[in-house]
Protein backbone atom coordinates (compact mmCIF):
# COMPACT_ATOMS: atom_id res chain seq x y z
CA UNK A 1 0.00 0.00 0.00
CA UNK A 2 2.82 2.41 0.90
CA UNK A 3 4.26 2.61 -2.60
CA UNK A 4 0.89 3.18 -4.23
CA UNK A 5 0.01 5.89 -1.79
CA UNK A 6 3.36 7.67 -2.14
CA UNK A 7 2.93 7.70 -5.92
CA UNK A 8 -0.50 9.22 -5.43
CA UNK A 9 0.79 11.88 -3.06
CA UNK A 10 3.51 12.81 -5.50
CA UNK A 11 0.98 13.16 -8.29
CA UNK A 12 -1.26 15.30 -6.09
CA UNK A 13 1.67 17.52 -5.15
CA UNK A 14 2.42 18.10 -8.82
CA UNK A 15 -1.18 18.89 -9.69
CA UNK A 16 -1.99 20.99 -6.67
CA UNK A 17 1.24 22.27 -5.12
CA UNK A 18 0.98 23.81 -1.63
CA UNK A 19 2.08 27.40 -1.23
CA UNK A 20 5.52 28.14 0.19
CA UNK A 21 6.55 24.46 0.00
CA UNK A 22 7.70 21.94 -2.53
CA UNK A 23 8.67 18.30 -2.17
CA UNK A 24 9.80 15.38 -4.25
CA UNK A 25 11.65 12.07 -4.06
CA UNK A 26 15.42 11.80 -4.14
CA UNK A 27 16.20 10.05 -7.40
CA UNK A 28 14.20 6.86 -7.89
CA UNK A 29 13.71 6.12 -4.21
CA UNK A 30 10.08 6.88 -3.43
CA UNK A 31 10.68 6.33 0.29
CA UNK A 32 13.12 9.17 0.55
CA UNK A 33 12.03 12.70 -0.28
CA UNK A 34 13.34 16.15 0.21
CA UNK A 35 11.39 19.30 0.58
CA UNK A 36 11.92 23.04 0.68
CA UNK A 37 9.96 25.59 2.66
CA UNK A 38 10.06 29.32 2.01
CA UNK A 39 10.11 31.29 5.24
CA UNK A 40 6.56 32.59 5.78
CA UNK A 41 6.35 36.37 5.09
CA UNK A 42 4.86 37.16 8.52
CA UNK A 43 7.71 35.46 10.39
CA UNK A 44 11.34 36.34 11.12
CA UNK A 45 12.27 33.59 8.64
CA UNK A 46 10.89 35.53 5.66
CA UNK A 47 13.19 35.51 2.66
CA UNK A 48 14.93 32.28 3.65
CA UNK A 49 14.65 28.91 2.00
CA UNK A 50 14.80 25.93 4.35
CA UNK A 51 15.56 22.41 3.25
CA UNK A 52 14.10 19.33 4.83
CA UNK A 53 14.64 15.66 4.28
CA UNK A 54 11.83 13.16 4.65
CA UNK A 55 12.04 9.38 5.02
CA UNK A 56 8.94 7.25 4.89
CA UNK A 57 8.73 3.99 6.86
CA UNK A 58 7.81 0.87 4.85
CA UNK A 59 4.47 0.73 6.66
CA UNK A 60 3.54 4.30 5.74
CA UNK A 61 0.82 5.69 6.11
CA UNK A 62 0.25 3.66 9.28
CA UNK A 63 3.44 5.11 10.74
CA UNK A 64 4.48 8.77 10.44
CA UNK A 65 7.28 9.92 8.10
CA UNK A 66 10.54 11.15 9.62
CA UNK A 67 11.03 14.82 8.82
CA UNK A 68 14.16 16.82 9.68
CA UNK A 69 15.49 20.25 8.84
CA UNK A 70 18.70 20.29 6.80
CA UNK A 71 19.12 24.04 7.07
CA UNK A 72 20.08 25.51 10.42
CA UNK A 73 17.22 27.45 11.95
CA UNK A 74 16.70 29.42 15.17
CA UNK A 75 13.45 28.05 16.53
CA UNK A 76 12.33 26.76 19.97
CA UNK A 77 10.81 23.59 18.49
CA UNK A 78 13.61 22.68 16.08
CA UNK A 79 16.80 21.26 17.53
CA UNK A 80 20.36 21.91 16.46
CA UNK A 81 20.49 18.68 14.42
CA UNK A 82 17.24 19.49 12.67
CA UNK A 83 14.77 17.37 14.66
CA UNK A 84 11.28 18.86 14.73
CA UNK A 85 9.02 18.76 17.76
CA UNK A 86 5.61 18.49 16.16
CA UNK A 87 2.77 16.41 17.61
CA UNK A 88 1.55 15.11 14.25
CA UNK A 89 4.99 13.65 13.54
CA UNK A 90 4.78 11.62 16.74
CA UNK A 91 1.78 10.50 18.73
CA UNK A 92 -0.81 12.56 16.90
CA UNK A 93 -0.01 11.10 13.48
CA UNK A 94 -2.99 9.91 11.48
CA UNK A 95 -2.95 8.06 8.15
CA UNK A 96 -5.38 10.66 6.83
CA UNK A 97 -2.55 13.20 6.88
CA UNK A 98 -0.39 13.69 3.81
CA UNK A 99 3.11 15.04 3.40
CA UNK A 100 1.61 18.25 2.00
CA UNK A 101 -0.32 18.73 5.24
CA UNK A 102 2.76 17.97 7.30
CA UNK A 103 4.76 20.61 5.42
CA UNK A 104 1.97 23.13 5.94
CA UNK A 105 2.03 22.38 9.66
CA UNK A 106 5.79 22.91 9.72
CA UNK A 107 5.19 26.21 7.92
CA UNK A 108 2.71 27.34 10.54
CA UNK A 109 5.09 26.18 13.27
CA UNK A 110 7.60 28.66 11.84
CA UNK A 111 5.11 31.50 12.23
CA UNK A 112 3.71 30.37 15.56
CA UNK A 113 6.26 28.59 17.71
CA UNK A 114 5.13 26.50 20.64
CA UNK A 115 7.40 27.62 23.53
CA UNK A 116 5.49 25.53 26.09
CA UNK A 117 6.74 22.27 24.56
CA UNK A 118 10.27 23.27 23.53
CA UNK A 119 13.08 21.21 22.06
CA UNK A 120 15.56 23.98 22.77
CA UNK A 121 14.59 25.45 26.18
CA UNK A 122 17.06 28.35 25.85
CA UNK A 123 15.40 29.66 22.68
CA UNK A 124 11.94 29.07 24.17
CA UNK A 125 12.91 31.16 27.17
CA UNK A 126 14.01 34.07 24.99
CA UNK A 127 10.90 33.66 22.86
CA UNK A 128 8.73 34.06 25.95
CA UNK A 129 10.63 36.80 27.72
CA UNK A 130 12.19 38.88 24.96
CA UNK A 131 10.34 38.49 21.69
CA UNK A 132 12.28 41.28 19.97
CA UNK A 133 15.60 39.62 20.63
CA UNK A 134 14.21 36.29 19.39
CA UNK A 135 13.04 37.89 16.16
CA UNK A 136 16.37 39.59 15.63
CA UNK A 137 18.41 36.40 16.18
CA UNK A 138 16.07 34.37 14.00
CA UNK A 139 16.43 36.95 11.21
CA UNK A 140 20.18 36.90 11.57
CA UNK A 141 20.34 33.09 11.37
CA UNK A 142 18.04 33.10 8.36
CA UNK A 143 20.33 35.55 6.58
CA UNK A 144 23.38 33.54 7.52
CA UNK A 145 22.20 30.01 6.72
CA UNK A 146 19.10 30.14 4.56
CA UNK A 147 19.56 32.85 1.96
CA UNK B 1 -5.90 3.06 -10.45
CA UNK B 2 -8.93 4.47 -12.17
CA UNK B 3 -7.59 7.88 -11.51
CA UNK B 4 -6.97 10.18 -14.39
CA UNK B 5 -4.31 12.84 -13.96
CA UNK B 6 -6.30 15.53 -15.72
CA UNK B 7 -9.18 14.82 -13.40
CA UNK B 8 -7.29 16.59 -10.64
CA UNK B 9 -6.14 19.48 -12.74
CA UNK B 10 -7.81 22.82 -12.57
CA UNK B 11 -8.71 22.62 -16.23
CA UNK B 12 -11.41 20.07 -15.55
CA UNK B 13 -14.53 21.29 -17.25
CA UNK B 14 -16.91 20.64 -14.33
CA UNK B 15 -15.20 21.84 -11.15
CA UNK B 16 -17.84 20.21 -8.99
CA UNK B 17 -16.68 16.79 -10.19
CA UNK B 18 -13.31 17.43 -8.59
CA UNK B 19 -15.04 17.63 -5.23
CA UNK B 20 -17.14 14.61 -6.01
CA UNK B 21 -14.03 12.70 -6.97
CA UNK B 22 -12.23 13.70 -3.76
CA UNK B 23 -15.22 12.70 -1.61
CA UNK B 24 -15.23 9.18 -3.02
CA UNK B 25 -11.60 8.61 -2.06
CA UNK B 26 -10.49 6.75 1.05
CA UNK B 27 -8.52 8.94 3.44
CA UNK B 28 -6.02 6.18 4.17
CA UNK B 29 -5.03 4.77 0.79
CA UNK B 30 -6.19 7.88 -1.14
CA UNK B 31 -7.72 5.59 -3.74
CA UNK B 32 -11.40 5.29 -4.66
CA UNK B 33 -13.20 3.59 -1.77
CA UNK B 34 -13.12 -0.19 -2.00
CA UNK B 35 -15.84 -1.83 0.14
CA UNK B 36 -16.49 1.26 2.26
CA UNK B 37 -17.27 0.92 5.96
CA UNK B 38 -18.73 3.54 8.28
CA UNK B 39 -17.34 4.29 11.73
CA UNK B 40 -19.55 5.31 14.70
CA UNK B 41 -18.17 8.85 14.22
CA UNK B 42 -19.59 8.83 10.67
CA UNK B 43 -16.35 8.63 8.73
CA UNK B 44 -15.86 6.25 5.85
CA UNK B 45 -12.80 4.23 4.83
CA UNK B 46 -12.02 1.17 2.76
CA UNK B 47 -12.71 -1.86 4.89
CA UNK B 48 -9.19 -3.19 4.38
CA UNK B 49 -7.45 0.10 5.08
CA UNK B 50 -9.16 0.82 8.38
CA UNK B 51 -8.87 -2.78 9.59
CA UNK B 52 -5.18 -2.93 8.73
CA UNK B 53 -4.68 0.42 10.44
CA UNK B 54 -6.50 -0.57 13.62
CA UNK B 55 -4.48 -3.79 13.86
CA UNK B 56 -1.14 -2.13 13.27
CA UNK B 57 -1.47 0.81 15.62
CA UNK B 58 -1.38 0.91 19.37
CA UNK B 59 -3.93 3.67 19.68
CA UNK B 60 -7.20 2.70 18.10
CA UNK B 61 -8.51 6.02 16.82
CA UNK B 62 -10.45 7.22 13.82
CA UNK B 63 -7.78 8.72 11.51
CA UNK B 64 -9.94 11.75 10.77
CA UNK B 65 -11.41 12.79 14.14
CA UNK B 66 -9.19 10.78 16.54
CA UNK B 67 -12.21 9.43 18.41
CA UNK B 68 -11.64 5.96 19.80
CA UNK B 69 -12.69 3.26 17.40
CA UNK B 70 -13.24 -0.50 17.62
CA UNK B 71 -13.10 -2.85 14.70
CA UNK B 72 -16.38 -4.42 15.77
CA UNK B 73 -18.24 -1.13 15.42
CA UNK B 74 -17.56 -0.77 11.69
CA UNK B 75 -20.65 -0.98 9.50
CA UNK B 76 -20.87 -1.66 5.78
CA UNK B 77 -22.28 1.04 3.54
CA UNK B 78 -24.19 -0.75 0.84
CA UNK B 79 -25.27 2.25 -1.19
CA UNK B 80 -21.86 3.87 -1.14
CA UNK B 81 -20.33 0.56 -2.13
CA UNK B 82 -22.38 0.55 -5.32
CA UNK B 83 -21.76 4.23 -5.96
CA UNK B 84 -18.01 3.72 -5.73
CA UNK B 85 -18.08 0.59 -7.84
CA UNK B 86 -20.11 2.42 -10.44
CA UNK B 87 -17.83 5.44 -10.35
CA UNK B 88 -14.67 3.35 -10.54
CA UNK B 89 -15.92 1.41 -13.53
CA UNK B 90 -17.37 4.34 -15.41
CA UNK B 91 -14.86 7.06 -14.59
CA UNK B 92 -12.86 6.54 -17.75
CA UNK B 93 -15.96 6.73 -19.83
CA UNK B 94 -17.26 9.80 -18.04
CA UNK B 95 -13.96 11.46 -18.59
CA UNK B 96 -13.72 10.43 -22.22
CA UNK B 97 -17.24 11.66 -22.86
CA UNK B 98 -16.42 14.97 -21.27
CA UNK B 99 -13.25 15.46 -23.27
CA UNK B 100 -15.08 14.47 -26.42
CA UNK B 101 -17.64 17.07 -25.57
CA UNK B 102 -14.91 19.62 -25.09
CA UNK B 103 -13.72 19.00 -28.62
CA UNK B 104 -17.20 19.46 -30.03
CA UNK B 105 -17.62 22.65 -28.05
CA UNK B 106 -14.54 24.01 -29.67
CA UNK B 107 -15.95 23.36 -33.10
CA UNK B 108 -19.22 25.12 -32.36
CA UNK B 109 -19.64 28.81 -32.89
CA UNK B 110 -18.21 31.41 -30.59
CA UNK B 111 -21.72 32.48 -29.81
CA UNK B 112 -22.36 29.31 -27.85
CA UNK B 113 -19.25 29.93 -25.81
CA UNK B 114 -20.30 33.49 -25.10
CA UNK B 115 -23.70 32.32 -23.92
CA UNK B 116 -22.05 29.69 -21.76
CA UNK B 117 -19.91 32.23 -20.05
CA UNK B 118 -22.71 34.64 -19.37
CA UNK B 119 -25.12 32.13 -17.91
CA UNK B 120 -24.79 31.03 -14.36
CA UNK B 121 -24.27 27.32 -13.90
CA UNK B 122 -27.54 25.48 -13.43
CA UNK B 123 -27.59 22.47 -11.14
CA UNK B 124 -27.71 19.70 -13.68
CA UNK B 125 -29.01 17.07 -11.32
CA UNK B 126 -32.58 17.90 -12.21
CA UNK B 127 -31.99 17.37 -15.87
CA UNK B 128 -32.80 13.93 -17.15
CA UNK B 129 -30.66 12.94 -20.10
CA UNK B 130 -31.87 13.86 -23.51
CA UNK B 131 -30.89 11.47 -26.22
CA UNK B 132 -31.01 13.74 -29.19
CA UNK B 133 -28.62 13.18 -32.00
CA UNK B 134 -26.02 15.81 -32.56
CA UNK B 135 -24.28 15.90 -35.85
CA UNK B 136 -20.87 16.19 -34.26
CA UNK B 137 -21.16 12.97 -32.27
CA UNK B 138 -21.33 9.84 -34.34
CA UNK B 139 -23.48 6.92 -33.40
CA UNK B 140 -20.66 4.86 -31.96
CA UNK B 141 -19.65 7.46 -29.43
CA UNK B 142 -23.22 8.08 -28.61
CA UNK B 143 -23.84 4.47 -27.67
CA UNK B 144 -21.02 4.42 -25.22
CA UNK B 145 -21.55 7.92 -23.99
CA UNK B 146 -22.54 8.46 -20.40
CA UNK B 147 -25.65 10.30 -19.34
CA UNK B 148 -23.55 13.21 -18.08
CA UNK B 149 -22.48 14.13 -21.57
CA UNK B 150 -26.11 14.11 -22.60
CA UNK B 151 -26.96 16.26 -19.65
CA UNK B 152 -24.29 18.66 -20.71
CA UNK B 153 -25.38 18.82 -24.29
CA UNK B 154 -28.87 19.37 -23.00
CA UNK B 155 -27.63 22.14 -20.75
CA UNK B 156 -25.93 23.90 -23.61
CA UNK B 157 -28.95 23.60 -25.82
CA UNK B 158 -31.14 24.89 -23.06
CA UNK B 159 -29.01 27.95 -22.67
CA UNK B 160 -29.28 28.86 -26.30
CA UNK B 161 -32.98 28.31 -26.30
CA UNK B 162 -33.42 30.33 -23.16
CA UNK B 163 -32.47 33.37 -25.15
CA UNK B 164 -35.48 32.89 -27.40
CA UNK B 165 -37.69 32.65 -24.31
CA UNK B 166 -38.58 29.08 -25.13
CA UNK B 167 -37.19 26.09 -23.30
CA UNK B 168 -37.37 22.37 -23.46
CA UNK B 169 -38.73 20.50 -20.51
CA UNK B 170 -35.83 18.55 -19.03
CA UNK B 171 -38.11 15.61 -18.36
CA UNK B 172 -40.28 15.15 -21.41
CA UNK B 173 -38.19 17.07 -23.94
CA UNK B 174 -41.09 19.15 -25.28
CA UNK B 175 -40.59 22.82 -25.96
CA UNK B 176 -42.58 25.40 -23.97
CA UNK B 177 -42.40 29.10 -23.23
CA UNK B 178 -40.05 29.51 -20.28
CA UNK B 179 -42.66 30.96 -17.92
CA UNK B 180 -45.16 28.21 -18.53
CA UNK B 181 -42.50 25.60 -18.19
CA UNK B 182 -41.24 26.87 -14.85
CA UNK B 183 -44.59 27.55 -13.27
CA UNK B 184 -46.72 24.65 -14.40
CA UNK B 185 -45.26 22.10 -16.73
CA UNK B 186 -42.27 20.85 -14.71
CA UNK B 187 -44.38 20.04 -11.68
CA UNK B 188 -46.80 18.04 -13.77
CA UNK B 189 -44.01 16.22 -15.51
CA UNK B 190 -42.28 15.39 -12.24
CA UNK B 191 -45.48 13.91 -10.82
CA UNK B 192 -45.82 11.74 -13.86
CA UNK B 193 -42.33 10.31 -13.47
CA UNK B 194 -42.69 9.59 -9.78
CA UNK B 195 -45.42 7.00 -10.20
CA UNK B 196 -43.63 4.51 -12.43
CA UNK B 197 -40.53 4.71 -10.21
CA UNK B 198 -42.47 3.44 -7.23
CA UNK B 199 -43.81 0.40 -9.01
CA UNK B 200 -40.41 -0.12 -10.46
CA UNK B 201 -38.80 -0.73 -7.08
CA UNK B 202 -41.52 -3.13 -6.00
CA UNK B 203 -41.10 -5.02 -9.25
CA UNK B 204 -37.40 -5.21 -8.68
CA UNK B 205 -37.86 -6.81 -5.32
CA UNK B 206 -40.67 -9.10 -6.39
CA UNK B 207 -39.39 -10.45 -9.61
CA UNK B 208 -36.12 -9.68 -11.30
CA UNK B 209 -37.03 -10.82 -14.78
CA UNK B 210 -40.12 -8.68 -14.70
CA UNK B 211 -38.07 -5.73 -13.60
CA UNK B 212 -36.43 -4.96 -16.94
CA UNK B 213 -39.77 -4.69 -18.67
CA UNK B 214 -41.30 -2.40 -16.12
CA UNK B 215 -38.22 -0.20 -16.20
CA UNK B 216 -38.22 0.16 -19.95
CA UNK B 217 -41.93 0.88 -19.96
CA UNK B 218 -41.32 3.55 -17.37
CA UNK B 219 -38.69 4.99 -19.63
CA UNK B 220 -41.05 5.13 -22.54
CA UNK B 221 -43.32 7.31 -20.53
CA UNK B 222 -40.54 9.67 -19.66
CA UNK B 223 -38.59 9.92 -22.88
CA UNK B 224 -40.71 10.07 -25.93
CA UNK B 225 -37.85 10.29 -28.39
CA UNK B 226 -36.13 7.12 -27.18
CA UNK B 227 -34.24 4.86 -29.52
CA UNK B 228 -32.35 1.59 -29.12
CA UNK B 229 -29.15 3.06 -27.71
CA UNK B 230 -30.96 4.23 -24.61
CA UNK B 231 -31.93 0.77 -23.48
CA UNK B 232 -28.25 -0.11 -23.48
CA UNK B 233 -27.50 2.77 -21.16
CA UNK B 234 -30.45 1.94 -18.98
CA UNK B 235 -29.47 -1.69 -18.48
CA UNK B 236 -26.00 -0.54 -17.55
CA UNK B 237 -27.45 1.69 -14.86
CA UNK B 238 -29.61 -1.17 -13.70
CA UNK B 239 -26.61 -3.31 -12.89
CA UNK B 240 -25.73 -1.23 -9.87
CA UNK B 241 -29.28 -0.74 -8.70
CA UNK B 242 -29.90 -4.46 -8.94
CA UNK B 243 -26.70 -5.26 -7.14
CA UNK B 244 -27.59 -2.73 -4.43
CA UNK B 245 -31.03 -4.16 -3.82
CA UNK B 246 -29.75 -7.71 -3.84
CA UNK B 247 -26.90 -6.94 -1.48
CA UNK B 248 -29.39 -5.41 0.92
CA UNK B 249 -31.28 -8.68 1.00
CA UNK B 250 -28.11 -10.74 1.30
CA UNK B 251 -26.50 -8.70 4.05
CA UNK B 252 -28.72 -10.34 6.67
CA UNK B 253 -27.20 -13.69 5.88
CA UNK B 254 -23.56 -12.71 5.64
CA UNK B 255 -22.84 -13.41 9.27
CA UNK B 256 -24.38 -16.87 9.13
CA UNK B 257 -22.04 -18.08 6.40
CA UNK B 258 -18.97 -16.40 7.84
CA UNK B 259 -16.66 -18.53 9.98
CA UNK B 260 -14.13 -16.28 11.69
CA UNK B 261 -10.44 -17.18 11.52
CA UNK B 262 -9.02 -18.77 14.69
CA UNK B 263 -7.49 -16.21 17.02
CA UNK B 264 -3.77 -16.90 17.20
CA UNK B 265 -1.45 -15.63 19.92
CA UNK B 266 1.07 -14.39 17.40
CA UNK B 267 3.77 -13.35 19.86
CA UNK B 268 4.30 -16.81 21.33
CA UNK B 269 3.03 -19.19 18.68
CA UNK B 270 5.26 -22.01 17.43
CA UNK B 271 6.29 -22.06 13.76
CA UNK B 272 4.68 -25.45 13.18
CA UNK B 273 1.33 -24.31 14.60
CA UNK B 274 1.50 -21.25 12.39
CA UNK B 275 2.22 -23.38 9.33
CA UNK B 276 -0.65 -25.69 10.23
CA UNK B 277 -3.05 -22.79 10.37
CA UNK B 278 -1.79 -21.35 7.08
CA UNK B 279 -2.08 -24.67 5.28
CA UNK B 280 -5.67 -25.02 6.50
CA UNK B 281 -6.48 -22.19 4.11
CA UNK B 282 -4.13 -23.49 1.39
CA UNK B 283 -1.68 -20.67 1.95
CA UNK B 284 2.02 -20.58 1.31
CA UNK B 285 4.04 -21.87 4.30
CA UNK B 286 7.45 -20.84 2.97
CA UNK B 287 9.68 -18.28 4.56
CA UNK B 288 10.87 -17.37 8.02
CA UNK B 289 8.65 -17.14 11.07
CA UNK B 290 8.43 -13.38 10.67
CA UNK B 291 7.13 -13.83 7.09
CA UNK B 292 4.60 -16.40 8.26
CA UNK B 293 3.26 -14.03 10.93
CA UNK B 294 3.00 -11.17 8.46
CA UNK B 295 1.25 -13.46 5.99
CA UNK B 296 -1.26 -14.58 8.60
CA UNK B 297 -1.95 -10.99 9.67
CA UNK B 298 -2.58 -9.92 6.09
CA UNK B 299 -4.75 -12.96 5.48
CA UNK B 300 -6.82 -12.09 8.54
CA UNK B 301 -7.42 -8.57 7.17
CA UNK B 302 -8.29 -9.82 3.67
CA UNK B 303 -10.53 -12.57 5.02
CA UNK B 304 -12.44 -10.47 7.53
CA UNK B 305 -12.83 -7.55 5.16
CA UNK B 306 -14.13 -9.83 2.43
CA UNK B 307 -16.56 -11.94 4.43
CA UNK B 308 -17.75 -9.38 6.97
CA UNK B 309 -17.85 -6.14 5.00
CA UNK B 310 -18.14 -7.00 1.33
CA UNK B 311 -21.81 -7.36 0.39
CA UNK B 312 -20.79 -9.50 -2.58
CA UNK B 313 -17.83 -11.44 -1.17
CA UNK B 314 -15.20 -12.80 -3.50
CA UNK B 315 -14.37 -16.48 -3.73
CA UNK B 316 -11.75 -17.69 -1.27
CA UNK B 317 -9.50 -18.69 -4.18
CA UNK B 318 -9.46 -15.12 -5.42
CA UNK B 319 -8.40 -14.01 -1.94
CA UNK B 320 -5.58 -16.55 -1.92
CA UNK B 321 -4.33 -15.14 -5.21
CA UNK B 322 -4.47 -11.65 -3.78
CA UNK B 323 -2.49 -12.73 -0.75
CA UNK B 324 0.12 -14.32 -3.01
CA UNK B 325 0.45 -11.08 -4.91
CA UNK B 326 0.85 -9.15 -1.66
CA UNK B 327 3.43 -11.72 -0.51
CA UNK B 328 5.59 -11.26 -3.58
CA UNK B 329 5.51 -7.48 -3.30
CA UNK B 330 5.80 -6.99 0.45
CA UNK B 331 6.88 -10.11 2.26
CA UNK B 332 10.23 -11.27 0.88
CA UNK B 333 12.45 -13.27 3.25
CA UNK B 334 14.92 -11.09 5.09
CA UNK B 335 18.50 -11.52 4.00
CA UNK B 336 20.76 -10.64 6.89
CA UNK B 337 23.94 -9.22 5.44
CA UNK B 338 27.16 -9.89 7.32
CA UNK B 339 28.24 -6.26 7.49
CA UNK B 340 24.94 -4.87 8.73
CA UNK B 341 25.26 -2.75 11.84
CA UNK B 342 23.06 -3.17 14.87
CA UNK B 343 20.61 -0.36 14.31
CA UNK B 344 20.21 -1.08 10.61
CA UNK B 345 19.24 -4.73 10.92
CA UNK B 346 16.31 -3.84 13.12
CA UNK B 347 14.88 -1.58 10.47
CA UNK B 348 15.38 -4.02 7.62
CA UNK B 349 13.43 -6.55 9.63
CA UNK B 350 10.32 -4.73 8.57
CA UNK B 351 11.55 -3.88 5.12
CA UNK B 352 9.47 -4.51 2.06
CA UNK B 353 11.18 -5.55 -1.12
CA UNK B 354 10.89 -2.23 -2.92
CA UNK B 355 11.88 -0.46 0.25
CA UNK B 356 15.08 -2.46 0.71
CA UNK B 357 16.05 -1.93 -2.91
CA UNK B 358 17.40 1.49 -2.01
CA UNK B 359 18.75 0.58 1.40
CA UNK B 360 22.38 1.00 0.42
CA UNK B 361 21.72 4.54 -0.80
CA UNK B 362 19.81 5.62 2.26
CA UNK B 363 21.50 7.68 4.95
CA UNK B 364 20.16 7.72 8.47
CA UNK B 365 19.24 11.35 8.93
CA UNK B 366 18.79 10.89 12.69
CA UNK B 367 22.36 9.62 12.99
CA UNK B 368 24.79 11.92 14.80
CA UNK B 369 27.46 11.31 12.16
CA UNK B 370 25.14 12.66 9.50
CA UNK B 371 26.80 15.54 7.72
CA UNK B 372 24.52 18.33 6.69
CA UNK B 373 27.03 19.90 4.35
CA UNK B 374 27.76 16.69 2.46
CA UNK B 375 24.09 16.06 2.12
CA UNK B 376 23.51 19.49 0.65
CA UNK B 377 26.34 19.06 -1.84
CA UNK B 378 25.07 15.66 -2.89
CA UNK B 379 21.55 16.86 -3.53
CA UNK B 380 22.29 20.32 -4.88
CA UNK B 381 20.47 19.68 -8.14
CA UNK B 382 17.31 18.49 -6.43
CA UNK B 383 17.26 21.43 -4.09
CA UNK B 384 17.69 23.88 -6.95
CA UNK B 385 14.61 22.47 -8.61
CA UNK B 386 12.67 22.61 -5.36
CA UNK B 387 13.62 26.24 -4.76
CA UNK B 388 12.40 27.19 -8.20
CA UNK B 389 9.04 25.45 -7.65
CA UNK B 390 8.59 26.92 -4.20
CA UNK B 391 9.40 30.43 -5.39
CA UNK B 392 7.03 30.10 -8.30
CA UNK B 393 4.26 28.88 -5.99
CA UNK B 394 4.66 31.69 -3.52
CA UNK B 395 4.74 34.27 -6.28
CA UNK B 396 1.55 32.87 -7.72
CA UNK B 397 -0.05 32.90 -4.29
CA UNK B 398 0.90 36.52 -3.79
CA UNK B 399 -0.55 37.44 -7.15
CA UNK B 400 -3.74 35.57 -6.37
CA UNK B 401 -3.96 37.33 -3.02
CA UNK B 402 -3.44 40.65 -4.75
CA UNK B 403 -6.33 39.97 -7.10
CA UNK B 404 -8.68 38.94 -4.31
CA UNK B 405 -7.76 42.01 -2.27
CA UNK B 406 -8.52 44.23 -5.25
CA UNK B 407 -11.82 42.46 -5.75
CA UNK B 408 -12.87 42.89 -2.15
CA UNK B 409 -12.08 46.60 -2.32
Amino acid sequence: MSLKRLTKELKDLENDPPTYCSAGPVGDDLYHWQASIMGPPDSPFAGGVFFLSITFPPDYPFKPPKVTFETKIYHPNISDNGAICLDILKGQWSPALTIAKVLLSVCSLLTDANPDDPLVPAIANIYKTNREQYDATAKEWTKKFAV
Amino acid sequence: MADIPVMKSKKFSIPILKDFDALLHCNICKDILNVPVLTPCNHTYCSRCIREYLRNCNEKNCPLCLNSLNESSLRTELLLNEICKCYKNEINEIFLSLTRKDITVETTTDEVKAVEEKKQPTPFSIFKPSFQKTSTINKKTKKSSNSIIDMLSKKKKQKIENDDNESKCPICNQGFPLKFLQEQHIDKCLEKTKKPEKTEIIDLLDDQSNQMNSKSSACEEVYIDDDASITIDETKENEYIKSYLQSALKSNHINDAYVPLPKLQLHDISTSALKQNLSRYNLNTQGQKYNLIQRWKQWDVLYTSNFVDNPSPKDIKELQLELNKWDILNNKPIIVTSNSNGSGSNDTHKATDVYSMFDHKRIDIKDDKFSRHQWELRNKKHYKKLIITAKRNSLKQRQDDGISVKKSL
